[in-house]
């Protein structure tokens, strides 16, 4: 093998490197976006002006523990859906947001969504256990079976396919 | 009339203890808005700016204010507080790319290092400190902040963080001090160093001799690669990457900021009401003790004299100097009221943050572990090119 052919092989191994860093980013940053929408603009729904602001209990004393947004420790969990998506400014109370003790669910916000995760199926190319996974390939695969733009979802199997090889063998 | 003197003076000195509540609080009263430059066109003049996680400043927090600062709602800050840094920067206009740096991989053209010194609602104390990819350090200074009730007032929170001040501030004089201390040259010159210590940095055998440093620690180019190096071009594709890599990091801080900010502004008003009222009940208590303390000492002065109207003066003095001792203790144990209140919300705040602070430093931990391993990887692959095409291997 000559030098320049030698050079040409391993920039081929830096394009595959490249493609598979690529996929991974492609995954991960799928995989922020999808937080995000989770999160929501607003968690804790204080800034979508329908609460009276400024309002307040002016000292914190017994039982002031509790903020707005903020769920109390020991109620309800990140993601478990529990808090029926209910905020303390948007229960048309009439309290205002800063007015302490209603407090907020920041679990209930995100829990729906949490919900759909893992729910779109496995392409019948790919083995549904993902056992000899490495941890790339596990993230594009939660990836991809969490997605729920199905564009995003194919581009991310693909992505699955090529790092795995399953593209070279099975397509 | 000489009788009569400590009589007055006593009286004087309760008043004085009783009456005026006055804070001595500076407020911020004006907002100043963030300065936009024109951007250069030459693309090279345009510099990136890496805003390092803050330090959480724990070592620097002082004995008597231990028992209110909240040290993981200070780890969660110090993670929040530069993506608003970063964002106020970006928006701002001035620069290039601006990214929340979690490590000191990622090269970037200034970095601007914070330290938090005080944070609790009411008042913003951050030490900054920003360097060129030279090792110029451009200045560090510290900026403080105090602020008012209308800050957390709706429209004000929906338009921009209660400290926005504090953000401009310190990217106006960022740009101030680019704009009078950095020259066109050595713009290029900054950036140049930048691209040269990531090739460095990537493959040392390669560009390792391109980069010198004075006795000063400054960095200094010593030479500059051909302008079709092709190391350097899959150098700078791997850059891409890093900075992909860095956006992607990004992103995690932005939803981390989002989840974030709702909670933590609640808090910050609530702390900002009990922080005053804490502040005026230790100023008033020191007050009382204070006043107690001297009437006490000039009633026992005045009993002591022969003068009848002075030892009756000076019964009244103790006994309103042990009033106003005892009314000073009053005071204390409010103050501690308002302490276990502060204590109890940060707690409150520290369950909601503390989590998502774990989650988005194991997520960037993972990420970045994975992608050294890549570009390990990339690195023996580079070296090896290098050796072949120069005839090493």
């Amino acid at each position: 093998m000559t030098a320049q052919e030698r050079v040409a092989v391993l920039d081929g191994a830096l394009g595959s490197g490249y493609e598979d860093f690529d996929g991974l980013i492609l995954a991960e940053r799928s995989r922020a976006q999808r937080q995000s929408n989770e999160a929501g603009s607003d968690p804790a729904g204080l800034y979508d002006g329908q609460g009276q602001g400024g309002g307040g209990t002016g000292s914190a004393g017994a039982g002031a523990g509790s903020l707005p947004g903020v769920t109390a420790a020991g109620r309800g969990s990140i993601g478990d859906g529990a808090g029926g998506g209910v905020v303390a400014s948007n229960n048309g109370t009439g309290q205002g947001p800063q007015a302490g003790g209603s407090g907020g669910s920041v679990g209930g916000l995100i829990g729906g969504p949490a919900g759909d995760q893992g729910e779109y199926p496995v392409p019948e190319d790919i083995p549904p256990s993902g056992r000899d996974d490495d941890v790339v390939a596990r993230q594009i695969r939660e990836a991809a079976m969490r997605e729920a733009d199905p564009e995003l979802r194919e581009a991310l199997w693909d992505e699955y396919r090529r790092y795995t090889g399953l593209s070279a063998t099975d397509q | 009339m000489q009788t009569l003197r400590p009589i007055i003076a006593l009286c004087a000195l309760m008043v004085l203890a009783l009456s005026g509540c006055a804070t001595t609080s500076v407020k911020s009263t004006q907002f100043i808005p963030v300065v936009q430059d024109s951007l250069p066109m030459d693309e090279d003049l345009i510099l990136d700016v890496g805003v390092m996680v803050f330090d959480p400043g724990i070592d620097e927090v002082a004995q008597r204010d231990l028992d209110r600062t909240n040290f993981e709602i200070r780890r969660a800050e110090s993670r929040y507080a530069p993506y608003v840094m970063a964002e106020t920067l970006q928006r701002s206009g001035n620069w290039g790319v601006v990214r929340v740096l979690p490590t000191e991989r990622s090269t970037m053209d200034v970095y601007l290092d914070g330290q938090l010194l005080l944070s609790n609602g009411e008042g913003m104390i951050i030490k900054v400190t920003v360097t060129d990819s030279t090792g110029r350090e451009w200045y560090t200074r510290e900026y403080e902040e105090h602020i008012s009730q209308y800050n957390y007032e709706q429209t004000q929170r929906q338009s921009h963080d209660p400290f926005q001040v504090i953000y401009n501030t310190i990217a106006n004089d960022m740009l101030e001090f680019r704009r009078r201390n950095i020259s066109d040259n050595e713009l290029r010159n900054i950036r140049t160093v930048s691209e040269l210590q990531f090739a460095a940095g990537f493959a040392p055998e390669i560009y390792g001799e391109y980069l010198t440093q004075s006795d000063r620690g400054i960095t200094q180019v010593v030479r500059l690669p051909a302008g079709n190096d092709p190391s350097l071009a899959r150098i700078r594709d791997i850059r891409e990457r890093d900075n992909l890599f860095v956006d992607t990091v990004q992103d995690y801080y932005a939803t981390y900021a989002r989840q974030m900010r709702g909670p933590y502004d609640a808090w910050r008003e609530v702390s900002f009401r009990e922080t005053m009222a804490l502040e005026e009940t230790e100023r008033s208590a020191r007050r009382r003790f204070i006043a107690g303390a001297a009437a006490i000492a000039g009633g026992i002065a005045a009993v002591g004299q022969n003068n009848a109207a002075a030892q009756t003066a000076g019964i009244v003095g103790v006994g309103a100097g042990a009033y106003l001792v005892r009314s000073g203790f009053d005071r204390s144990a409010e103050a501690s009221m308002h302490i276990a209140a502060l204590q109890e919300i940060g707690e409150s705040l520290q369950a909601e943050v503390a989590p998502k602070v774990i989650e988005l430093d194991d997520r960037t931990i993972m990420l970045t572990g994975t992608v050294e391993e890549q570009y390990t990887q990339w690195q023996e692959i580079l070296m090896e090119i290098y050796l072949t095409e120069t005839g090493g291997l």
